[in-house]
C-alpha cells in the first residue's frame, strides 16, 4: 500500500480571497475518498491545484513520491493523475471515439495503447463506459448522463492510477447516478485510487469509506462518513449555509 | 541636448494624449463586451478622410464639418455593432473576422476615393501657428490636443463612474448575466459602448490629424497596433491602465525616435517590442487581472 | 508487422482509388484534376497562354497559401491574421539566395520554406500565450511591424527598401511548364495537408481547437502541438510565398508582406468553408478569377457615372468576406457542393 498522494499546507490566494487555506491530507494507494464541503468551500480549487491547472501560493503536493507542486497539467496527467471537470467538457467536433483517442495519444496513454493501436484501445474504453454503440457520433447530441461517462472515458484513456472526479453526479437523474456509481466502483475494484467531490453529503455517504470535509478553504474533518456527518463543525458549516446534506 | 530633452518630453506627451484617446475606446469595448474591434483604427483613419471630403459639399465652417464628421463616425460605430458584431458576439472568432473585413472595406473604400497620396487637412486646426520659447517651438494644435485629451479623459472617467449609463456599462463589464438579470439591456449598453469608442477615436482624429497628415488608407492599422500595445501594457479592459499605458508607449516611442541612432525607424518597432515583452512576461498587463477562463 | 501493413495499404491502393473516384467528392476532384490537366492545351493564342493561363498558376499558389491558413486556423484553432509574414519571409529569403548568393532556384525554394518554418517558431512561441482574438491581433501586429521594418526607416535599406529585389528567374520561361510545376506542387501540398488533418496529429490539433483545457487534462502537451501546427502551416505558406516570388520574378514589401495577403488567405478559406482544406482551393480560384474579371471589365459607364471596377476589387472582396462571415458561417462554396452532392445522390438513385 503506502501513501500515493500527500498534500501539505496547501494554500491558494486569489487577490484578497483565500480559496484554500493551509490544507493538508494524505491518501493511501487504492483508497476511495470523498472530499465534501458546501458550495464555495474550495473543493474544485483543491482539484485544480492537484491537477496543475492552478499553481498554489504555498504548500507542497507529492504524488507517488514525486513533488508535483506547480507542474504543468499534462505532465501531471502523464504521471498518472487524471481528472474530470464539474462542467462537462468535450472535443465537440470530434467523434466520441476520437474524444477518447486523444488521451490515448498522451505519453502515458501511448504506453498501453500502442500495442493494440490508439483507436482499438479507445474503443475498448468506450465499451467499458458503455458508449461503444455511439463511437462515430459527436458529443454535442449526447444526453447529460452519457457526457459524464465520456468524461470518465477520457480520463481512463491516460491510464491513470489516481482519478479526481469533480462532482461527477451533478445534474444526473437517479438512474444515471446508479449507472455511473457502478462504473466508478468497478474502476476502484481494478485498483484505481479515487478522489471524488460532492456538495451533497448523501451522495457520497454510501459510496466512500472515508471523507475529508472542508469549509471556507480550511480542513475541518476526516474520517468515515457517518462520523464526519455527525461532526459538529461539519453540521454547522452546512447549516450555516442553509444547505441540507440529508 | 536641452532642446532634445524638451522635444522628447513634448512629443511623448502628444503621443500619450493621442494614444490614450484611441486606446481608451478600444479597451472599453473589449472590457465591456469582450469584443476585439479590429476596425477601431479604421474609424480613426476614416474620420481624417471625411474631413478631407466633406468640405466639397458642406458650408466651409470647420467646426460644423468636424462635428458632422464625428457624429457620422459615431453612427457608423453603432451600425457596425447592430449589423455586424451583435449577431456574432458569442463567437470571438466571428467578431474578429468581421471587424477585420470591415476595416479592410473602409480602407479600400477610402483608397477608391482618395488613393494613397498623402493629404493635409490643416484647415481644421483649432489653433494655428507655433509657440516659441528661446530654443524650441511648439505646435499650438498639439498643445491644445494635450489639454483637450486630459479634459476628455477626465470627463470620460466622471461619466463612467457617475452617470447612469456609465454605471450600467460597469455593471455589464463585471458580470453580463447578473447585469441583464438586474434589468439592464446589455445589448443596448454594448451599442452605446461601441458608439462611445468610435466617438473617442473620431475626436482623436479631429484633434490630431489636422496638425499631422493623412498618410494613406492603411494608416489605421498602425494606430490599431499602437492601441493594442497600449492596452496590453495597461491590461485589457482596464481604463486607468489604458491611459497610463498610452503615456508610457508615448514617451518610449518619443525617446526612441530622438535619442537612439536611426531613431525614427526603431520607433516603429516600439509597439511590437512592448507587445512581445508583455506577452512573454505578463500577458494580463500591468493593471489587468489575469483572465480566468 | 508495420511493413506488412504498408504492403497491404499499397496493394489496396488502386482499389481504394477506384472506390474513392466513384464518390461524389472523389469524382469531382478527379474531374477538376482532368480539367486542370487539359486547360494549358486548349488554345495557342498568346493572350491565353501568357495572360489567362498564369491566372490558374496564381490561383494554385494562393490555394496552397489559403490551405496552410486553414490548417492553422480552421483545423488547429489558432487564429492567424499575420500569415503574410510566412508568405513574405519565404519569398524574400528565396529571392535573396537566388539574386545575391547565386543559389539554384530549387535550393532557394527549400531555404525560403524552411525560413518560414523558423519564423513560425519565432512568432508561434510568444503568441502561444494568446488565445482567440488576442492571438489574431498579436499575429496581425507582428506582420504590420515586419512590413514597416521592410518598408521604411533606416533599417529598410538592409532589407532592400521599398523596391525589394527584382530580376528573379521564373520557374520556367514557358508558362505551360511553370503551370505544371505549380500544379504538381499544389497536388502534393493538398494531399499532405489533408492527410495531416485526418491523421492522429490532426485529431490532436482539432482537440486543441475544440477544448484546450480538455486536451491539457488528457495529457497532451498543447504548447508543443500548437508550435508544430504553426511550423507546418508556416512551411506551406512559405512554399506558396517562394512560388509567388518566382511567379512575379520580384519581391517587394507591400506585395509580399502586405496585410492584404493575410486578408486573401482568410477570405479564400472562409468563402470555401473553414476546416475543409479543399474549400480553400475553391476560394482561391474564385477570388483570383473574380479579380481577373474585374480588371478585364475595367472602366464602365452608367449614364454619367464612370466607374473603374478594378479599383473597387478589394472593397468588393472585403464586402464578400463580411457577408460570408455574417450570414454563412460554413462558407459558401463547400455547402453549395454538398447540395449538389445530395442532388447527385438522388440522380444516382441512392
Amino acid at each position: 500500500m503506502g501513501i500515493i498522494l500527500e498534500v501539505k499546507n496547501l494554500t491558494k490566494k486569489f487577490g484578497g480571497l483565500t480559496a484554500v487555506n493551509d490544507f493538508s491530507f494524505e491518501i493511501q494507494r487504492g483508497e476511495y475518498v470523498g472530499l465534501i464541503g458546501p458550495n464555495g468551500a474550495g473543493k474544485t480549487t483543491v482539484f485544480n491545484l492537484i491537477s496543475g491547472f492552478e499553481k498554489p501560493s504555498s504548500g507542497k503536493i507529492r504524488f507517488d513520491g514525486i513533488d508535483i507542486t506547480g507542474l504543468k497539467p499534462y505532465k501531471i496527467v502523464n504521471l498518472g493523475i487524471a481528472r474530470t471537470f464539474q462542467l462537462v467538457r468535450s472535443f465537440k467536433f470530434l467523434s466520441l471515439l476520437d474524444n477518447i483517442v486523444i488521451p490515448c495519444l498522451s505519453k502515458r496513454g501511448k504506453k498501453v495503447s500502442k500495442k493494440v493501436g490508439a483507436e482499438a484501445y479507445a474503443s475498448s474504453i468506450l465499451a467499458s463506459v458503455g458508449l461503444v454503440d455511439r463511437a462515430r457520433i459527436p458529443p454535442v447530441i449526447l444526453p447529460h448522463g452519457d457526457l459524464r461517462k465520456l468524461q470518465i472515458g477520457k480520463a481512463l484513456g491516460t491510464n491513470p492510477q489516481f482519478l479526481l472526479l469533480d462532482e461527477p453526479f451533478s445534474g444526473l437523474s437517479h438512474e444515471e447516478q446508479e449507472v455511473l456509481t457502478e462504473l466508478i466502483n468497478k474502476l476502484h475494484d481494478d485498483g484505481v485510487t479515487i478522489f471524488i467531490t460532492g456538495h451533497v453529503l448523501r451522495e457520497l455517504m454510501t459510496l466512500v469509506p472515508r471523507v475529508i470535509a472542508m469549509h471556507q478553504g480550511k480542513f475541518i474533518a476526516d474520517g468515515p462518513p457517518q462520523e464526519v456527518a455527525n461532526n459538529k463543525i461539519v453540521l454547522e458549516a452546512y447549516l450555516g449555509r442553509g444547505e441540507g446534506f440529508a | 541636448m536641452e532642446a532634445e530633452i524638451i522635444n522628447f518630453l513634448f512629443n511623448g506627451t502628444v503621443n500619450g494624449a493621442i494614444f490614450s484617446l484611441i486606446a481608451l475606446g478600444y479597451s472599453l469595448v473589449y472590457g465591456v463586451g469582450h469584443i476585439m474591434n479590429l476596425a477601431h483604427g479604421a474609424f480613426f483613419m476614416l474620420t481624417g478622410y471625411m474631413l478631407l471630403w466633406f468640405p466639397s459639399f458642406l458650408p466651409e465652417i470647420p467646426w460644423l464639418i468636424a462635428t458632422i464628421v464625428v457624429i457620422f463616425v459615431t453612427i457608423i460605430g453603432g451600425l457596425a455593432y447592430i449589423i455586424l458584431i451583435k449577431p456574432l458576439q458569442d463567437t470571438s472568432v466571428g467578431v474578429v473576422l468581421i471587424t477585420f473585413g470591415l476595416a479592410f472595406f473602409i480602407q479600400e473604400y477610402v483608397f477608391v476615393l482618395s488613393g494613397t497620396t498623402p493629404y493635409s487637412v490643416k484647415e481644421f486646426k483649432i489653433i494655428d501657428g507655433v509657440t516659441k520659447i528661446p530654443s524650441f517651438s511648439f505646435i499650438n494644435q498639439f498643445i491644445f490636443l494635450i489639454f483637450a485629451s486630459l479634459i476628455i479623459v477626465s470627463v470620460f472617467a466622471l461619466f463612467i463612474s457617475k452617470s447612469k449609463l456609465g454605471k450600467s456599462i460597469r455593471a455589464v463589464s463585471q458580470d453580463r448575466e447578473a447585469a441583464s438579470l438586474m434589468g439592464i439591456n446589455t445589448n443596448r449598453v454594448l451599442l452605446y459602448t461601441l458608439m462611445i469608442s468610435a466617438f473617442l477615436a473620431s475626436i482623436a482624429a479631429v484633434l490630431y490629424l489636422p496638425a499631422a497628415a493623412l498618410n494613406g488608407p492603411s494608416m489605421g492599422w498602425g494606430y490599431l497596433t499602437n492601441s493594442f500595445a497600449v492596452v496590453i501594457l495597461g491590461g485589457m479592459g482596464s481604463l486607468v491602465g489604458s491611459v497610463v499605458g498610452a503615456y508610457i508607449v508615448g514617451y518610449v516611442t518619443s525617446f526612441t525616435s530622438i535619442f537612439i541612432p536611426n531613431g525614427p525607424s526603431w520607433a516603429h518597432l516600439v509597439p511590437i517590442i512592448i507587445i512581445v515583452i508583455m506577452l512573454l512576461i505578463r500577458p494580463q498587463g500591468i493593471f489587468g487581472k489575469k483572465e480566468l477562463r | 508487422m508495420v511493413k506488412e501493413k504498408m504492403k497491404e495499404k499499397i496493394n489496396n491502393f488502386p482499389g481504394y482509388l477506384k472506390s474513392w473516384g466513384t464518390t461524389f467528392i472523389g469524382g469531382l476532384t478527379i474531374l477538376c484534376l482532368i480539367i486542370l490537366t487539359v486547360i494549358p492545351f486548349l488554345s495557342n493564342d498568346l493572350k491565353y497562354v501568357y495572360v489567362f493561363l498564369p491566372q490558374f498558376t496564381l490561383a494554385m499558389i494562393f490555394a496552397i497559401f489559403a490551405a496552410s491558413w486553414d490548417l492553422l486556423t480552421g483545423i488547429s484553432g489558432q487564429i492567424s491574421f499575420g500569415h503574410a509574414i510566412f508568405f513574405g519571409v519565404a519569398g524574400y529569403i528565396c529571392a535573396y539566395f537566388i539574386d545575391y548568393q547565386g543559389f539554384p532556384t530549387w535550393v532557394a525554394i527549400v531555404l525560403g520554406s524552411l525560413g518560414a518554418v523558423f519564423f513560425g517558431l519565432l512568432i508561434g512561441i510568444p503568441c502561444l500565450r494568446l488565445k482567440g482574438p488576442y492571438l489574431a491581433l498579436g499575429t496581425l501586429a507582428f506582420s504590420l511591424i515586419l512590413l514597416k521594418l521592410f518598408l521604411q526607416g533606416s533599417l529598410a535599406h538592409i532589407f532592400f527598401g521599398s523596391e525589394g529585389i527584382s530580376g528573379l528567374p521564373s520557374l520556367s520561361d514557358d508558362p505551360i511548364i511553370e503551370y505544371f510545376i505549380i500544379f504538381i506542387f499544389t497536388i502534393i501540398s493538398f494531399i499532405v495537408i489533408i492527410q495531416i488533418s485526418k491523421s492522429k496529429l490532426g485529431t490532436i490539433f482539432k482537440s486543441i481547437r475544440d477544448d484546450e483545457t480538455g486536451a491539457d487534462a488528457s495529457g497532451i502537451n498543447t504548447t508543443k502541438y500548437k508550435v508544430i501546427a504553426f511550423m507546418i502551416s508556416a512551411f506551406f505558406a512559405g512554399l506558396a510565398g517562394t512560388f509567388y516570388a518566382l511567379y512575379n520574378t520580384a519581391v517587394n514589401p507591400t506585395g509580399n508582406f502586405g496585410t492584404l495577403n493575410s486578408f486573401f488567405a482568410i477570405l479564400m478559406a472562409s468563402l470555401g468553408g473553414l476546416t475543409t482544406i479543399t474549400g480553400a482551393a475553391l476560394g482561391a480560384f474564385f477570388f483570383i478569377f473574380l479579380e481577373y474579371i474585374l480588371i478585364e471589365i475595367g472602366v464602365i459607364e452608367i449614364g454619367n457615372l464612370i466607374i473603374d471596377v478594378s479599383l473597387w476589387k478589394f472593397a468588393i472582396f472585403a464586402l464578400i468576406l463580411i457577408i460570408v462571415v455574417r450570414f454563412a458561417e460554413r462558407g459558401i462554396l463547400r455547402p453549395i457542393l454538398e447540395h449538389l452532392k445530395d442532388l447527385w445522390d438522388v440522380l444516382m438513385g441512392r
